[in-house]
């Protein structure tokens, strides 16, 4: 009464056939996800701290005045000298030497110890996390920019200062991420199987809390490496920061930006550089996120 | 005689914050409930959402800990202890979760999932601890050599519910604490996973504290059955004699409502139909918990909470006006009121 | 025959991933009557909740549905969504398993069945659509509608929220009300009282009911006709009491064996099937219960069997069908 019509029930119909799509197809998208900026960061980070011992380029500082200002495409200077004569390619270069190098100890910094300060607090709940994440929520309440200018005024420049500096605010945020993923897992069955397994609170920590909070951890960092090359920046604009004639690709721009209409390419070769590189970093931090994520 | 796990008084509360503080309020989770098992034994605990089940399962193993009342296992106070001194406590006492997937860390293999009991009461050498890992995943069904090197995504439901149950069984535990251990199962996987505890039952002489919202479900593995209602046990006996001859109020309308697999018989759930929804664990009625629904309730159910009495052997009830005896012939007795309260008060 | 206010036939849905493609439904045929019950049983991946979504048109972009699913004759595959949409609703509503995420937390239960009430009638106005609203509140035995109607979700146990989602369905006055799942969340007695509630709606509403569930249980004591699936298929249809009387299929055979009942002895061991359901992006050319089945022949493994009508209203697909009074 109900079931009218048999149709394709003893023999295989077209919608049966094996997928036509090959199976590693999905596999090489995932991968092209993140080979792609891992090879466009690759290709800065050679250009940043190997191109310079093989290829002839110029010092970034000490020029020849005789030479400042030329414009790109000059000979020798391919993307023209500042008006120092220094060559912008080579401080380009070691800017950016200096630029990923503080992004990537700042965020290092700030993964280790809020990252750490924040699990732990998760894990602990109760007095330990509320005091934590107290004083977390201070630091995160005093407006950034000026307290940074004030930190970096105290510490003075440098780029251990700056590093220090930049730090010091992105720890909170790596905590509050920490932490609540942490909570997140303390419900979690497995975590009450590893108390009544016998399992000490560091190896619950190192091995049950770090693996599962390390890819939003990870994820974050990457995010927050473009964030802070940007920050570096602006406070090099402050005249804080990396302390010329040292380049950094912030000091850099900020430089060139007083005369932007005049000399354009003393902004444009490290803002592409800088634009490269954060792209590079976020999107493999989308990509990286996405496997992790993508797993579960 | 001592038994394996003594329960006495265990009261467990604790404060929620709804919905932007809309509602807040202490939830009386577990309140006032005693009960024991003895070696070899099953007892299961059915009860309904919010009856308080889980919380007492986690109570027992004091994750967390009760609020008070006491907790022995074989012969160890444990409610008080910290520490070291607590996990040696209950090192024989294991749990099954519900959840088969967020019962393991997603990041770790089978092995090492299997092994963490071992290392963490340092239990043989590297090698010792690797053969017994395989011993056990056999001993589960799983192939060591095909799922040893697993990660949890890349199992079945079943597959990470055997795989905990071996982490359960490492240590060679006395107890067994199962909290709905194959709800969330397909039913012919759940049949799969039952025989598995059922044969380690009779193999390893294991307990099982067996938590189910599925009356069925206990009876297929219990030698005795406790009915737990808001927090407190209204029922408990053998499991032949509860079924058989349900006591207390609740326990009938349980046993009415559960959906007959014979379409020709009448439903005979009228009673729990009408009875309503379960009162809030938030602002428990008096008295009697239950009465709000009772078709049986007098002005004594509100008055005075009706303690845990023996109205057969074994047999406990906590209600002021029981349910008849079902005889096999058919005749209904109403027992004298004048039996012994059982419980302390 | 032709008073079906449901017709599917042919139902197929696929799921296409990069790099693999899953056969979710294959080919799944019924009718359903008004003020008919129809029970779809199954496991998780055998279909039946994917087979529902589809009638709906509730399944993601990935999804391909083909076949034939008419309402009154309206053919509803392959129709642009914003006229889908008018139609889901008014000829078909759902009810799912989890009503707190059905629910919006943030609206009081009140204004969530006005907004139903007005999304299926325009001309309406509030203060007739409230009207409305309280009414449907105390049609699926909401006790002090008044009251809870301006309560948000939240403050309501897991059965009133789901009358309170039936409320919503039935706001349009559907042809069929689909209910997926929507009392395995809850307690047995709170199930109980659901389920009457459905069964009352039906005979005084008229609505064709399609109950969604794994719980044969359910089907046996609710259903009219039950349909039970296995990997996308139907493997048996029957009325109820022929189903449960004279069970063919092993597979539906090993679902009911499986079930711990309450007079079987305590500690008795469960009849079990070994494996896995099959898998559905590589689904064999036989019957895809053979490699579990204790039936099974060697022609179940080269040519799958024909769905077809067996006995006076009973279809089952098996080569090798159980006969009354066997166990597996």
């Amino acid at each position: 009464m109900a079931v009218t019509e048999v149709r394709g029930s003893s023999t295989p119909t077209v919608d049966d056939a094996p997928p036509p799509a090959p199976a590693g197809s999905a596999a090489w998208r995932r991968n092209f996800q993140i080979a792609w900026p891992a090879a466009l960061l690759g290709l800065v980070l050679f250009a940043c701290f190997v191109l310079p011992f093989l290829a002839p380029i110029p010092k970034p500082i000490g020029g020849s005045v005789l030479n400042s200002l030329l414009p790109s495409f000059s000979p020798g200077h391919p993307f023209g000298t500042d008006p120092n004569g220094n060559d912008i390619l080579s401080r380009v270069l070691y800017g950016g030497r200096t630029s990923i190098m503080v992004a990537l100890a700042v965020n290092l910094i700030g993964l280790a110890i809020g990252g750490g300060l924040g699990a732990i607090a998760g894990h602990l709940g109760g007095i330990g996390d509320s005091v934590i994440m107290r004083l977390f929520d201070v630091l995160i309440a005093i407006p950034s920019l000026a307290l940074i200018v004030a930190v970096s005024l105290s510490l003075g420049p440098g780029v251990r200062n700056t590093i220090l500096t930049l730090a010091f605010f992105s720890v909170p945020a790596f905590a509050r991420i920490a932490r609540a993923e942490t909570l997140r897992l303390r419900e979690q069955p497995f975590m009450v199987a590893a108390k009544l397994s016998g399992t000490p609170m560091w190896r619950v920590v190192l091995r049950h809390i770090a693996p599962n909070v390390g890819p939003s951890l990870m994820t974050f960092a990457m995010l927050g490496l473009g964030v802070v090359m940007v920050i570096e920046g602006a406070l090099s604009f402050l005249g804080l920061g990396i302390q010329r004639p040292s380049p950094s690709w912030g000091n850099m721009i900020a430089d060139g930006q007083l005369s932007l209409s005049g000399t354009p390419n003393l902004v444009l070769w490290p803002s592409i550089a800088l634009f490269l590189t954060v792209v590079a970093f976020n999107q493999l931090g989308e990509g990286l996120r996405s496997r992790w994520s993508g797993g579960r | 005689m001592t038994h394996l796990l003594e329960v006495n008084n265990v009261v467990h509360e604790f404060h929620v914050q709804a919905a932007g503080g809309v509602r807040g309020g202490t939830v009386h989770a577990v309140s006032d409930v005693s009960f024991h098992i003895d070696a070899g034994e099953t007892l299961g605990v059915v009860g309904e959402t919010g009856s308080g089940k889980s919380t007492l399962a986690r109570c027992v193993l004091q994750a967390p800990r009760p609020k008070s009342g006491s907790v022995r296992f074989q012969g160890t106070e444990l409610v008080g202890l910290r520490g070291r001194a607590l996990q040696r406590g209950r090192r024989d006492m294991q749990m099954v979760f519900q959840d088969p997937f967020g019962s393991l860390n997603p990041t770790w293999r089978v092995t090492d999932i299997v092994e963490e009991p071992l290392i963490g009461f340092h239990d043989g050498d590297a090698t010792t601890r690797r053969r017994r890992v395989r011993d056990l995943l056999d001993l589960v069904g799983l192939n060591p050599d095909t799922y040893g090197n697993r990660r949890p995504r890349q199992l079945s439901g079943g597959q990470c519910q055997r795989v905990a149950i071996a982490r359960a069984i490492a240590l060679r535990p006395a107890l067994l604490v199962c909290d709905e251990p194959v709800s969330s199962l397909d039913v012919l996987i759940q049949a799969q996973v039952l025989n598995l505890l059922e044969q380690l039952r009779s193999e390893l002489g294991l307990s099982y504290l067996f938590i189910s919202h599925d009356l069925s479900l206990v009876k297929q593995v219990s030698d005795r059955v406790a009915v737990m209602h808001l927090g407190q046990l209204c029922e408990v006996g053998p499991a032949d004699a509860l079924y058989r001859s349900p006591r207390h109020p609740y326990t009938v309308d349980l046993l009415a409502s559960i959906p007959s697999l014979d379409p020709t018989k009448p439903r005979s759930n009228a009673r729990a139909i009408s009875a309503g929804e379960p009162p809030s664990p938030l602002n428990p009625p008096s008295g009697c918990r239950f009465r709000t629904r009772c078709p049986r309730a007098q002005q004594l159910c509100a008055d005075e909470r009706p303690l845990l009495r023996e109205l057969g052997p074994s047999h406990l009830v906590a209600c002021h006006f029981p349910e008849p005896v079902n005889e096999p012939n058919g005749s209904a007795t109403t027992p004298s009121s004048a039996t012994p309260q059982f419980a302390r008060p | 025959m032709s008073s079906a206010v449901l017709q599917v036939e042919d139902l197929r849905v696929r799921f296409d991933q990069p790099g693999y493609r899953v056969h979710a439904v294959n080919g799944l045929s019924y009718q359903l009557q008004a003020g008919r019950t129809l029970a779809i049983i199954g496991e998780s991946g055998s279909g039946k909740t994917v087979s529902s979504r589809a009638l709906m048109g509730l399944l993601p972009p990935t999804a391909t549905v083909t076949g034939s699913v008419r309402i009154d004759g309206v053919e509803l595959v392959g129709m642009p969504e914003d006229e889908m949409r008018r139609h889901r609703g008014t000829d078909l509503a759902m009810v799912f398993q989890d009503p707190t995420r059905s629910l919006n937390p943030t609206m009081r239960v009140g204004t969530q069945i006005v907004e139903s009430v007005g999304a299926h009638n325009k001309e309406i106005d509030s203060a007739a659509a409230r009207q409305r609203a309280m009414e449907l509140l105390a049609l699926v035995r909401i006790p002090d509608p008044q009251r809870r109607f301006y309560q948000y979700p939240h403050q309501l146990s897991g059965g009133m929220r789901q009358r309170v989602m039936i409320a919503i369905a039935l706001a349009s006055d559907p042809k069929v009300l689909i209910a997926d799942e929507a009392t395995t969340a809850l307690d047995v007695t709170t199930q109980a009282q659901i389920m009457e509630l459905l069964t009352e709606l039906r005979s005084r509403l008229g609505t064709a009911i399609i109950l969604i569930s794994h719980d044969l249980g359910l089907a046996a004591s609710y259903a009219d006709e039950v349909i039970v699936m296995y990997a996308g298929r139907a493997v048996e249809y029957a009325p109820t009491r022929i189903l449960f009387g004279q069970l063919r299929m092993p597979y539906t055979r090993a679902l009911l064996d499986a079930i711990p009942r309450l007079e079987r002895p305590s500690h008795s061991p469960l009849p079990v099937t070994p494996g896995q359901p099959p898998d559905l992006t590589a689904l064999p050319p036989g019957c895809p219960f053979e490699p579990r089945c204790p039936r099974a022949q060697p022609v179940c493994a080269e040519s799958r069997p024909p769905f077809v009508e067996h006995e006076g209203g009973h279809w089952w697909a098996c080569w090798n069908p159980c006969t009354d009074g066997d166990s597996v």
